[in-house]
């Protein structure tokens, strides 16, 4: 009798887990337009950054500007925005004033590096100061390069160099402090986190077999965020009930923990300088987006009061993490609940 | 020509499931499958690329839609693609990025999907280097 009480009681906290939707949720953003899938929130200058023609407010989701971005980044707390392959300088990164794009006063760049090519690049503060920072831009074809910035100005300080060379990386993603480097090792069919150094080598620091959406670290370079897929049924069928949650690692002790669950797709999170995360949101019925601001610290407490998190989590438990099948953490013994 | 799956959605849009993955397999030796996102430029981007140079190197070229994406995602596509629908794709790392893409040679599948946009030279010489496998 008491154990199935205390099953019908497990039970029912697992399924009131499940409906919480999403650890830690501070606030929802509706979005005014349907966005692209990368988001890049500045809480500095209050905005949400994506491709496309709205930079949006990051206090209403309404759009605050129609000026056309691509692959908008910014240096946060700088009043700068970077956009690589800007029109009219194919292959180079080119350097906006946020607030001169957005007003449309001026919309060419104020600095184009015709050196550094490539895509999808991230930012780290290499030093942070109040008036002048420098910070380091990376891209996706393995180069990097560093620039003193402040309000006013830009200056390049280092010729372009590659980083970690012999490795033939996907999806490369720069910590906030420029200190460390994740992505997608082709060759090891891995996920990768390394120590990069300021001559652009890479030490590996830890590896985890399961390949995720793209990465992004926190400010205090403490927490890694990133989405994961899953089907609902986790087996072979022909029904494809594709769901997205995202998931938090503890750089430290490698402590992975499952932040949303549910219904909804939960993808591309990143973090702002306040030390929230925040991450883009699909109701997949209604089809409306929003961009949602989480407290990491409450959502990693839940995450692990609830049993949603294990420790250098094995392919095994990666794959129970992952699964949109909410019970499966709470009945896999396998699975170690961190304490 | 584009491959006929099984079965549709109420808007017409083909699916692409585990069984028509398994077929298309079996009849297509050398292929490339390059999934993209109407909500990601890039992916977009990288069809016309990605399928010329899959069809120069002797591969098929087979386009699949992200499964989640909106009707109303900002970038259109003007060539013939099916929805995915094969969870064993999803599995091999089909969505967590787009574009993704797999290569499989003599009809035997190996190793998972590389995410994201690789420039035309690197996916040729990608292709140069799998062709002599």
């Amino acid at each position: 009798m008491i154990f199935l009480i205390l099953f019908l009681i497990s039970f029912v906290q697992a399924q009131v887990q499940c409906a919480e939707g999403v650890f830690g949720l501070i606030r929802r953003i509706p979005l005014e337009k349907t966005p692209t899938y990368f988001i890049r929130v500045d809480t500095h200058a209050r905005r949400i950054y994506m491709s496309g023609d709205c930079i949006v407010s990051l206090d209403t989701g309404k759009c605050i500007s129609n000026t056309k971005t691509w692959e908008p980044y910014p240096i946060s707390g700088k009043g700068w925005l970077t956009i690589p392959d800007c029109e009219g300088h194919d292959g180079a990164m080119c350097f906006f004033k946020s607030k001169d794009l957005e007003s449309e006063t001026r919309t060419k760049p104020v600095f184009t590096d015709k050196e550094l090519k490539g895509y999808y690049q991230s930012i780290g503060f290499l030093n942070n100061n109040k008036k002048t920072s420098t910070v380091r831009v990376i891209t996706y074809y393995g180069f990097f390069k560093d620039y003193r910035v402040s309000e006013d100005a830009i200056q390049p300080i280092s010729s372009v160099q590659s980083f970690c060379a012999g490795k033939d990386l996907k999806l490369p993603m720069l910590s906030k402090d420029g200190k460390m480097i994740s992505g997608w090792d082709v060759e090891k069919e891995k996920t990768f986190i390394a120590e990069i150094n300021a001559n652009g080598s890479c030490r590996d620091k830890f590896q985890f077999p399961y390949m995720v959406g793209k990465m992004d670290f926190s400010y205090d370079n403490r927490w890694m965020a990133f989405h994961a897929s899953s089907d609902s049924n986790g087996k072979i069928s022909d029904d494809l009930n594709l769901q997205q949650q995202i998931f938090v690692m503890d750089v430290k002790n490698k402590k992975t923990f499952k932040i949303s669950s549910g219904k909804e797709n939960i993808y591309y999170p990143h973090f702002g300088a306040n030390g929230k995360m925040y991450a883009l949101s699909q109701n997949r019925i209604s089809n409306q987006y929003s961009v949602l601001e989480i407290d990491i610290n409450k959502a990693t407490q839940q995450s692990l009061a609830s049993g949603y998190a294990c420790s250098s989590c094995s392919k095994q438990q990666f794959q129970n993490l992952f699964s949109n099948n909410c019970s499966v953490l709470q009945k896999d013994e396998k699975v170690e609940v961190v304490k | 020509m584009l491959f006929t799956s099984t079965g549709a959605d109420v808007t017409g849009e083909s699916y692409f499931t585990n069984s028509d993955f398994e077929r298309y397999v079996l009849q297509k030796k050398n292929a490339v499958i390059y999934v993209f996102s109407p909500h990601m430029y890039l992916s977009v981007k990288g069809i016309a690329e990605y399928k010329k140079i899959a069809l120069s190197h002797g591969f098929h070229f087979l386009l699949l839609r992200d499964p989640n994406a909106s009707p109303q995602a900002p970038y259109k596509v003007k060539e013939s693609y099916h929805v995915l629908a094969s969870n064993k794709l999803v599995q091999l790392g089909a969505t967590q990025h787009y574009p993704s893409f797999l290569v499989y040679t003599n009809s035997k599948i190996i190793g998972l999907f590389n995410p994201g946009y690789d420039s035309p030279e690197k996916f040729s010489e990608r292709l140069k280097q799998l062709s002599k496998k």
